[in-house]
């Protein structure tokens, strides 16, 4: 999945004054937007609160995620998709998501909708911001997605105070491979958080394994599923074509987009990019994108993407190296991004990872044989080119893709979380069995 | 349009306030207290309040809350806080705890629960602030009476990072139900009260007076106690015996005389010149209605005036009590049917000298292991260590209780 992003405000001029006069305008700005928001929040959400009161009372679901929920990021479009789901027997008519910041600027998901200031870990005051949005409500469920301190911490005080069955999704690590940076989720916040959690899921087995491993309790796989209509119902036809490439996804870190363009220049394909450039947290700089043949097309839609992604020999997915140089050391050892199950479900073209062998990403494609990974190398990305255009090879993956394929669809996977939560463990085996004998790193 | 800088930083202070949001309106935690949770006012008219003042009376910083006024809401203890949540929802009750300890950053809690109430605002406290919480089990409100539902004792009970039971049949009990670890801390009597030397009655032992100790809670039990006294030659004081709420001349008539409650100090005075003290306690049998306080409450009265005068015991009731196991155990002395030639036989026997001597100095003996020295100290170090510190008062349980409970 990839991440919540770290957002560091502009710095500010050094003190020669009061806090206030030393703002400059656009910071100031900032603020009055952000006092803003967090009041029309708090009103609007309490003339809602009083019209279903009168009402009688409804049983509410909360999400709690860092960050908006849309389609501009894997962890949006995937909960989006468990959530949203159009054929769940039971919608969620009153889902309340509870975010921590605003990274996208805009939130399309559940009823209603707020930003929570953020605490700095302090708890009283979490319990006391969560008592006054949502008392007087009957809380049935938490589902958390963790990434910071303030999303595990209110989940904790909707268990508590509300009695709320709570369900933990850990999609990226800031705990178990983030020892010691100044971000990771304290050790201790995390045991309660999952002692507290009626179900436990993590995004794939290396996740899991590695939370089992430290914290002792079981969790379940709920993978990043692709939506049912897309995925093809018969093996595609090879596609050998030796000018293109397509190139998927987000980039997590500036190193990455540059270590790839610089490779690809010597790599002579033309490259069509699905993924958002325009990211704040990544600089794409048009000069670099076009010595390495790099066309951006943006997000496309998913039904567009498979369509799209059909008509390549290989397409490309950026990860990390998880060497000396690796800054994102957390996210890259133990996170898969979603759009790589997501891409061999709907497409079944071949994947050709850059990056590490020992990623998430490179167990994936090889354990299900649907691509292979190399380092970020011209020669070494333009051999592999050249070995996923050949006809065989690439009928061969697109089949193991059919059948992986069919494993991650999305059909009725609202009522299989809904049921999983409910009995607290998961309601069957289908994703077990997906991963079957899957190899897990022993670190 | 042109930017009002000082128009917006104003705008900011006042939206600041409006939302109440982030640090910028909260008001700072002031201090860091514990919490004492107990039914009613903690003061020196109960057993459970003589004994939280001797544990934490001297500690500052003490924030007590009850949910109950049984006493005209006197209270001489830590900062006095009445939270009562009734009928209404697990988040209100949530809010309102918040609220009435906004201000105050709690550390440790200490619940003695005997209210539903006592158990949400417990769950609540440590909830709020992750504050680690110790509970005290005095009174059995759970096994043999429906007082707090399984769930809500459960969570409590799980959430408490130590487990405290007043007496060895009440830890037994609970362990054996809940299958978690309780440790036994029984009552204390104060050190200042404590005699190095055996105290000795100047009277002689013949005269077949004594007194009554311990709170008769049952209504049936004065009636078994003025039946049983009634005729037998035996005549005992009481004091608190006037409020008893039946005639003066009534008791007189079979024997019991009653005035009005002693201090402490003349009290361990007056038992310390008596030959035997009795405690009436419950029968256990098909008639008894406070079951789940005669079968697994140890009264701290036994233990106190035990401890401060020596005196020996006559237990009425059933041999089946905590109060029975507890003179038998330490053979301080024995007990009765509430029958009366049972009664006279028990009389005769421990007003003979070498006998009441004899518990005298067992008593003597055992009254070093309950006094209160440093066991408020004991109960918080215990609970950051999730166990009992030492095993002072483990090492008091009965064998057969100990090694009942030994399975959990």
């Amino acid at each position: 999945m990839e991440p919540a992003r770290r957002w560091s405000p502009p710095k500010q001029p050094e003190n020669t004054g009061s806090r206030q006069d030393r703002l400059p305008h656009q910071t100031r700005n900032d603020r009055l937007r952000a006092k803003l928001d967090t009041l029309v929040a708090w009103k609007s959400d309490y003339a809602k609160r009083d019209a279903n009161q009168a009402a009688g009372q409804l049983d509410i679901d909360v999400l709690i995620t860092t960050n908006e929920m849309n389609d501009r990021h894997g962890t949006g479009v995937l909960i989006k998709r468990i959530l949203e789901q159009p054929e769940h027997p039971k919608p969620r008519h009153n889902l309340f998501c509870i975010r921590f910041q605003n990274d996208w600027g805009d939130h399309d998901l559940g009823d209603w909708n707020i930003r929570l200031p953020k605490t700095g870990g302090d708890r009283v005051e979490c319990f006391r911001n969560i008592l006054r949005l949502l008392r007087g409500r009957k809380v049935r469920q938490v589902l958390c997605v963790p990434f910071q301190a303030d999303e595990l911490t209110a989940s904790i005080a909707i268990q508590e105070a509300f009695g709320a069955r709570l369900c933990a999704y850990v999609m990226d690590d800031q705990n178990v491979a983030a020892d010691g940076m100044p971000d990771a989720i304290p050790d201790e916040l995390m045991r309660e958080f999952l002692q507290k959690s009626s179900l436990r899921l993590a995004t794939h087995p290396e996740l899991r394994s590695a939370y089992e491993r430290k914290y002792g309790m079981p969790f379940s796989v709920l993978p990043a599923v692709a939506p049912d209509a897309l995925i093809p119902r018969n093996v595609l036809p090879p596609v050998v074509d030796r000018r293109r490439g397509a190139l998927l996804g987000s980039f997590w870190d500036q190193s990455w987009f540059d270590r790839l363009c610089a490779a690809l220049e010597s790599c002579g394909r033309e490259i069509d990019w699905f993924g958002n450039h325009r990211s704040p947290f990544v600089e794409f700089s048009s000069e670099k994108l076009m010595r390495a043949r790099i066309h951006p097309f943006g997000i496309v839609s998913e039904g567009r993407l498979a369509t799209e992604l059909r008509g390549y020999p290989f397409v490309i997915v950026p990860t990390g190296t998880l060497d000396a140089a690796e800054k994102n050391h957390s996210v890259a050892s133990l996170s898969l991004p979603g759009r790589i199950p997501l891409a061999a479900a709907i497409s079944q073209t071949p994947l050709l990872i850059v990056g590490g062998p020992n990623t998430c990403a490179a167990r994936f494609v090889k354990h299900f044989g649907i691509g292979e990974t190399v380092p970020y190398d011209g020669a070494e990305i333009r051999g592999a080119m050249d070995r996923l255009s050949d006809g065989r090879i690439q009928s061969e993956m697109r089949g193991n893709a059919a059948r992986m394929g069919r494993s991650f669809s999305d059909a009725g996977i609202g009522e299989w979380l809904e049921e999983s939560i409910a009995l607290g463990r998961a309601a069957d085996g289908r994703f077990e069995e997906a991963f079957a004998d899957y190899a897990v790193d022993a670190r | 349009m042109p930017v009002d800088q000082q128009m917006i930083d104003h705008l900011i202070r006042r939206l600041n306030t409006l939302t109440a949001s982030a640090r910028e309106s909260s008001v700072p935690a002031e201090r860091s207290c514990d919490v004492i949770i107990t039914p009613v006012e903690v003061n020196d008219s109960h057993g459970t309040g003589v004994l939280l003042q001797m544990l934490f009376g001297r500690e500052e910083n003490i924030v007590s809350i009850r949910s109950l006024d049984q006493y005209g809401g006197r209270q001489d203890f830590g900062l006095p806080l009445k939270i009562v949540h009734g009928a209404d929802s697990r988040d209100a009750a949530f809010a309102r705890v918040e609220q009435a300890l906004r201000g105050i950053a709690v550390r440790r809690v200490v619940c003695v629960p005997y209210q539903p109430d006592d158990v949400m605002t417990a769950i609540a406290l440590q909830g709020i602030f992750g504050a680690s919480m110790c509970t005290y089990i005095m009174d059995d409100q759970n096994i043999a009476v429906r007082g707090i539902d399984d769930s809500a004792m459960r969570e409590l009970l799980e959430k408490s990072s130590l487990r405290l039971a007043i007496s060895p049949e009440m830890r037994a009990a609970y362990e054996r139900k809940f299958r978690l670890p309780f440790f036994y801390v029984p009552p204390m009597a104060p050190a200042r009260l404590l005699p190095s030397q055996l105290h000795v009655p100047v009277t002689p032992p013949d005269a077949r007076h004594g007194v009554v100790i311990g709170n008769l809670w049952s209504p049936r039990w004065p009636e078994l106690l003025r039946r049983t006294v009634r005729n037998s030659g035996v005549t005992l004081s009481y004091p608190r015996g006037d409020s008893l709420a039946i005639p003066a001349e009534d008791l007189r008539a079979d024997g019991i005389f009653p005035h009005a409650r002693l201090e402490d100090e003349e009290l361990v005075r007056m038992l310390r010149s008596m030959w035997f003290a009795v405690l009436p306690s419950g029968t256990l049998d098909q008639f008894e209605d406070r079951r789940w306080m005669a079968e697994f409450s140890l009264p701290s009265r036994l233990v106190y005036l035990m401890a401060t005068s020596h005196i020996p015991v006559i237990v009425l009731g059933s041999r089946a009590t905590a109060a029975s196991h507890f003179v038998e155990q330490f053979g301080i002395g024995v007990t009765s049917g509430y029958d009366r030639a049972c009664f006279k036989n028990a009389v005769d026997h421990i007003t003979q000298t070498e006998v009441n001597l004899a518990m005298r100095r067992r008593g003597l003996l055992a009254a070093g292991r309950f006094v209160d020295t440093g066991v408020g100290e004991w109960i918080w170090q215990s609970l950051e260590r999730r166990e009992a510190f030492d095993r002072r008062f483990e090492d008091l349980m009965p064998e057969k209780v100990a090694s009942a409970a030994g399975a959990i």
